[in-house]
């Protein structure tokens, strides 16, 4: 399941966090509308775990680890809805595991390995990651269509785009009308925010939202601390950096434009 | 605990051994020691050694999908339309809903729930055959008249109006107009200026702008 789920995630080498002896663990509550408990070989490590939370980061040495997701209060374990192996490959790794629905609407847990390589200066690393009981989607940034198409159940993709608010939205395969979203995505200065698409689109269309995780959020700083977005700044489309974007997603395989205003 | 009540009762079977009690001894010896044996199984199994206290948890609340809005209001210009939420066609243009009475939200823009950037709304000055929409009368918009726009949500947004401007559509400041940065603000826009009969276009764009005060 380790290598197998590297190959998926399609990154060409781990990168190397700091503790050398241990990977950095993440699980993260993608399912709308239930609280859990969460169990790792037998033991309660989450309890109350609520929809939108993330847990962690927890050191986790290489291995075999034997999840188990709860209702909340729930002890019988073999009731569990959610009873699988996940493996940490090695170690210096650093790993999202999600509890989320797959396609056909069944809770299940998903690693993905987060890129903690380094993001250029001015840049931030926006992570989609298709969570969601529902079929392929494209996904959608300021209304331009991007480099990650089709999109199963299941995986995902990184790009390193400037500082600024992004409106981001998936849509149906093939389709340019939105099915989650749009929803504003912060990308700040060397923090990855990853996207989760969650909840069952066809079951029950009011749990389809976003929920996002951020990862490398400057210790002790409020929201932005970075103060490249205050009003004024030079964020998102404004002068001369609406060549520098489009030049750089394109680059990325996303497409991106300028609008103009229609004419009549 | 199981330990501790079977001493006991070894000691009292020996204070009066008979050939049954005997038997009855070694059957709970061997009770005896095969609880021990599964102490000794669960003693071995590791602990993960984490202390669920210390696992920071975070919930990213701020993270919440775009409340479009559902109609825009514009009293001393008789503005009362519905407004629904459109993107770009494949030339990079606003798409503008058909109906003059319909107004469009760009919706890879600010939501009037945003704490920053520009909420685009856009509608048709006229159109061939329905005539003249209720944005033409935005040319007269004067500064400090009240807006108000109402969300998904029911909530009501409301903005004073701080400028008018007329400005040929290849000069338009796309990237002002559109910004996701600064404070929030409304910026309301339209056709004007000369017709072109055989384009079926017209050379100008107004724009209303206008900043949110609650």
């Amino acid at each position: 399941m380790g290598v197998a789920a590297l190959a998926t995630v399609g990154l060409a080498a781990p990168a190397v966090a700091d503790n050398h002896d241990t990977s950095d663990i993440y699980v993260v509550h993608g399912i709308p509308g239930r609280t859990v408990d969460v169990y790792v070989d037998g033991e309660r490590l989450l309890q109350n775990f609520e929809p939108r939370d993330v847990a962690g980061p927890v050191e986790l040495p290489a291995g075999d680890y034997q999840i188990q997701v709860v209702a909340a209060g729930e002890t019988d374990l073999s009731a569990a809805a959610i009873d699988e192996v996940e493996t940490v490959p090695a170690a210096g790794l650093s790993i999202s595991i999600v509890a989320h629905l797959d396609a056909d609407g069944t809770p299940v847990l998903t690693p993905f390995v987060n890129d903690t390589s380094e993001i250029a200066e001015g840049e931030g690393r926006l992570s989609v990651r298709h969570t969601a009981a529902a079929p392929a989607v494209d996904v959608f940034l300021d209304d331009a269509l991007t480099g990650f198409q089709g999109v199963e159940n299941g995986g995902d993709g990184d790009v390193d785009v400037p500082v600024g608010t992004y409106s981001a939205f998936v849509a149906a395969a093939g389709s340019d009308e939105p099915a989650i979203g749009p929803a504003d995505v912060e990308i700040r200065n060397g923090v990855n925010t990853i996207v989760y698409a969650v909840g069952d689109l066809s079951a029950d269309p009011s749990t389809a939202t976003f929920y996002i995780q951020t990862i490398g959020e400057p210790a002790g700083s409020p929201a932005g601390g970075a103060g490249l977005v205050a009003e004024g700044a030079n964020s998102g489309l404004i002068g001369g950096a609406a060549a520098l974007l489009i030049a750089l997603l394109a680059g990325a395989g996303i497409i991106a434009r300028r609008t103009v205003v229609a004419s009549k | 605990m199981a330990t501790a009540l079977a001493a006991t009762s070894l000691l009292l079977l020996g204070a009066c051994a008979s050939a049954d009690a005997n038997e009855t001894a070694a059957a709970v010896i061997e009770d005896v020691e095969s609880h021990v044996e599964q102490a000794e199984v669960g003693a071995d199994r590791q602990s993960l050694g984490i202390s669920p206290i210390d696992i920071p948890i975070a919930r990213d609340v701020d993270s919440v999908l775009a409340l479009a809005p559902t109609r825009v209001v514009f009293p001393s210009l008789g503005i009362d339309m519905e407004v629904t939420d459109v993107g770009v066609d494949s030339d990079n243009l606003l798409i503008i809903p058909e109906s003059i009475y319909t107004a469009g939200w760009y919706r890879a823009g600010s939501a009037p729930a945003s704490d920053r950037g520009a909420t685009v709304i856009s509608a048709h000055v006229d159109m061939p055959i329905q005539g003249v929409g209720p944005f033409a009368a935005l040319r007269d918009a004067e500064i400090g008249a009240e807006v108000t726009v109402r969300d998904a949500a029911g909530e009501s947004h409301v903005y004073r109006v701080i400028s008018v401007e007329r400005i040929p559509k290849a000069e338009v400041p796309v990237d002002r107009v559109f910004t996701r940065a600064g404070q929030p603000h409304l910026v309301l826009i339209t056709c004007g200026g000369s017709f072109d009969v055989n384009a079926q276009s017209y050379s100008d764009n107004y724009i209303v702008t206008a900043e949110k005060v609650s």
